[in-house]
């Protein structure tokens, strides 16, 4: 008897374990061979989880363009290797899959993370290890304003995107009463607030600015609060899922509003999900596959040609980190950390996907072009481009 | 606050039917099966596989889906409850067991479907019908009524059938039903197919509006359970008054005090109902179990 329920106490240890075991696909690991001249890019992102289609797009256009740099010898002679980890969009997963890959696969340097709690998670890991962190899909404003030397984002700047959505809301539409409904985490709270400053700078009356939970799935009471305030506008500051479901109650409510949303929830699956709820919707982004710009073009012909599907902002500009890593590792021939993050702090004179990249002091890239467009049909069309300031 | 309450009723009546299915367990077999919420993702999967992937129509939909998970629920009352019950094991490595599954069962859904939410739109419409400040579109009307009539069906079924009086029997007395020739081991593998059907009509509800994900188990799967400990666990009333009552809770919570507390609303509740009420809001004293 004894032994009978060891066996079946066995059992259940199995089956734990076999859960835990599969929790755990997805990640991936690998060493690189310690041969000269090879600098190993570790990539976190959200592959799996709310935020999934961003991390795989994010993941399919860095493996291109490292894939391309090796094939052309465009970092000199250094060859790029890179390692991805999953983090699920879950900081206390992204920060341990960033010194994962700091200790084990050895990174020179961090591509991390989409979502801006993971980042900043993130950050802490790549500051304390002293290694060069490069965002391309958080826009989250607080990342550049730590004083942390080692981050540099290829994403748009959060308060470049609120500015440009509230005035364009203000001239083009005419609207006068705004609310905002944003994403109770530091990406959210960063766009509320950017957004209030825009509405304040632009005289534009701010009369809701409830929250929600990232994974909530019924928004209905604060569209109701929303809808009492009497609000023209709402202003989504969030993720794609969230904003195709909030898009879907805006329209069972019965609620006559403009929606618009920044870059963050860019991706081609709102447009699924929202339906033709989500039609009109006005977002602000870097990067449209269609735009008629040569570089533009060129990335889109080689990424369909790969991955038969669009890529999506996020990957563009994760595409364009590799190609800035490359110049970078290139120029100061040295894969010792300070040197890189100095050689990507002088930046200049590369032709990308989304501008031309040039960093501030914060690690910003002030060389993005901005593009302002709108879902119609089954695509995002663009309204009209700003190029930096 | 009559808009906010009305809100609260269709997802009210998600809660209710998963609250109602953990309870049934709990009764019947006296064990938690933490696997419950994974019923609702399997469910929902599976119409939307078959409506969608395979357009076989809506209805098809409904009743394969329904059959499948209750498969799906035999299959983990005859591999995990069965053997370690044979075996004496405590309730609670039975709970844990359920727990595996429940990983389980959301990684092989991840590996199925992808990571990626789906869209399973239903076959009404979801536009709004306006009655001055209150709105509610056919779709809310359609879960809540389906809801209901699953609840009475699933009373009738307690109360008249030859099954159901055993189940009842089983959960008053295990030991005396037992003494009186009912078959335990049948009336476990009716607890837990039935259950996991009730968990698959709420994941098919419920997916037009969360939209259907693999992980989509968890927050209902724990919002059913903190509904059937409010109400009453083990208690198919109180469970269901339980599922509205938390439902519209959170419609009002969020709509009046801040969504961002939402949950501490609902969890600050939990706790409160297990300190000053043990046996649940609506139940006047723990005298009879289902």
């Amino acid at each position: 008897m004894f032994m009978r329920n060891k066996s079946r106490i066995s059992a259940l240890i199995v089956v734990i374990t076999i859960g835990l075991v599969l929790s755990m696909t997805g990640c991936s690991g690998g060493n690189t061979p310690s041969s000269e001249k090879v600098l190993t890019i570790g990539v976190v992102g959200p592959e799996s989880g709310g935020s999934a289609q961003l991390g795989q797009g994010q993941h399919n256009a860095i493996q291109l363009a490292v894939d391309e740099i090796n094939e052309q010898k465009l970092a000199g002679e250094w060859k790029l290797v890179a390692v991805f980890e999953d983090d699920e969009g879950n900081p206390t997963k992204s920060s341990s899959a960033t010194n994962k890959l700091i200790q084990e696969s050895k990174a020179n340097i961090i591509i991390a993370a989409i979502n801006s709690s993971a980042t900043l998670a993130d950050m802490v890991v790549t500051e304390r290890a002293g290694i060069p962190q490069i965002t391309p899909g958080s826009t989250g404003a607080s990342i550049t304003e730590q004083g942390n030397e080692w981050i540099f984002r290829t994403a748009a700047n959060d308060s470049f995107q609120a500015d440009a959505l509230v005035k364009h809301a203000k001239e083009e539409l005419g609207i006068t009463k705004i609310a905002t409904f944003t994403s109770a985490d530091d990406y959210g709270q960063s766009g509320a607030n950017l957004l209030k400053a825009a509405a304040e700078k632009y005289g534009l009356e701010l009369v809701a600015n409830p929250t929600y939970n990232n994974g909530d799935k019924d928004f209905k009471p604060q569209l109701m609060s929303i809808k009492d305030g009497g609000a023209e506008g709402v202003f989504l500051w969030g993720l794609y899922t969230e904003a195709a479901l909030i898009s879907n109650q805006v329209q069972q409510l019965g609620l006559d509003v403009q929606l618009f949303g920044a870059s963050g929830m860019a991706a081609q699956k709102l447009i699924e999900l929202g339906g033709d709820a989500a039609q009109g919707l006005i977002l602000t982004q870097t990067f449209l596959p269609d735009a008629d710009i040569p570089e533009v073009q060129e990335f889109v012909q080689k990424y369909t040609e790969k991955y038969d599907m669009d890529p999506i902002p996020h990957g563009a500009q994760a595409y364009d980190t590799v190609y800035i890593i490359a110049n970078a590792v290139k120029n100061t021939d040295s894969s010792n950390p300070e040197e890189l993050r100095d050689a990507l702090r002088n930046t200049e004179g590369l032709n990308l996907v989304t501008g031309s990249p040039k960093f501030d002091e914060k690690g910003n890239d002030i060389g993005k072009r901005l593009l302002i467009t709108e879902i119609r049909g089954d695509k995002f069309e663009l309204i009209k481009a700003i190029e930096a300031k | 606050m009559i808009r906010y309450i009305l809100n609260g009723l269709p997802i009210g009546a998600i809660y209710a039917l998963v609250a109602l299915s953990y309870s049934f367990i709990y009764a019947a077999s006296g064990v938690l099966n933490w696997s419950q919420g994974d019923m609702v993702m399997l469910g929902a999967y599976i119409g939307f596989t078959v409506y969608q992937i395979l357009n076989l129509g809506f209805v098809p939909a409904f009743f394969i889906s329904m059959l499948a998970v209750a498969i799906v629920g035999i299959g983990i009352q005859r591999f995990i409850l069965r053997p370690l019950r044979k075996s004496n094991a405590p309730a609670i490595n039975v709970t844990i067991a359920t727990l595996g599954a429940s990983i389980i069962i959301r990684n092989l859904a991840l590996m199925i479907w992808g990571p990626d939410a789906q869209l399973f739109p239903f076959p009404v419409s979801n536009k709004p019908i306006s009655m001055g400040s209150l709105s509610i579109t056919p779709q809310d009307i359609l879960i809540v009524l389906i809801g209901i009539l699953l609840m009475i069906i699933f009373q009738y079924f307690l109360k008249k059938s030859k099954e159901g009086k055993a189940l009842r029997a089983v959960a008053q007395d295990r030991y005396a039903a037992v003494l009186m020739g009912i078959d335990t081991e049948q009336s476990d593998r009716s607890a837990f197919g039935l259950s996991a059907a009730i968990g698959a009509v709420a994941g098919i509800l419920i997916a037009p509006i969360f939209f259907v994900t693999f992980n989509m188990g968890a927050g209902i799967g724990l919002k059913g359970f903190v509904s059937a400990v409010v109400g009453g666990l083990g208690s198919v009333p109180g469970s269901i008054a339980g599922g509205f009552f938390i439902g519209i809770v959170e419609s009002v919570a969020g709509g009046k005090i801040s969504s961002g507390y939402r949950d501490a609303i609902t969890y600050t509740l939990l706790i409160l109902v297990l300190w000053l009420r043990p046996t649940g809001l609506f139940l006047k004293k723990r005298k009879q179990k289902v």
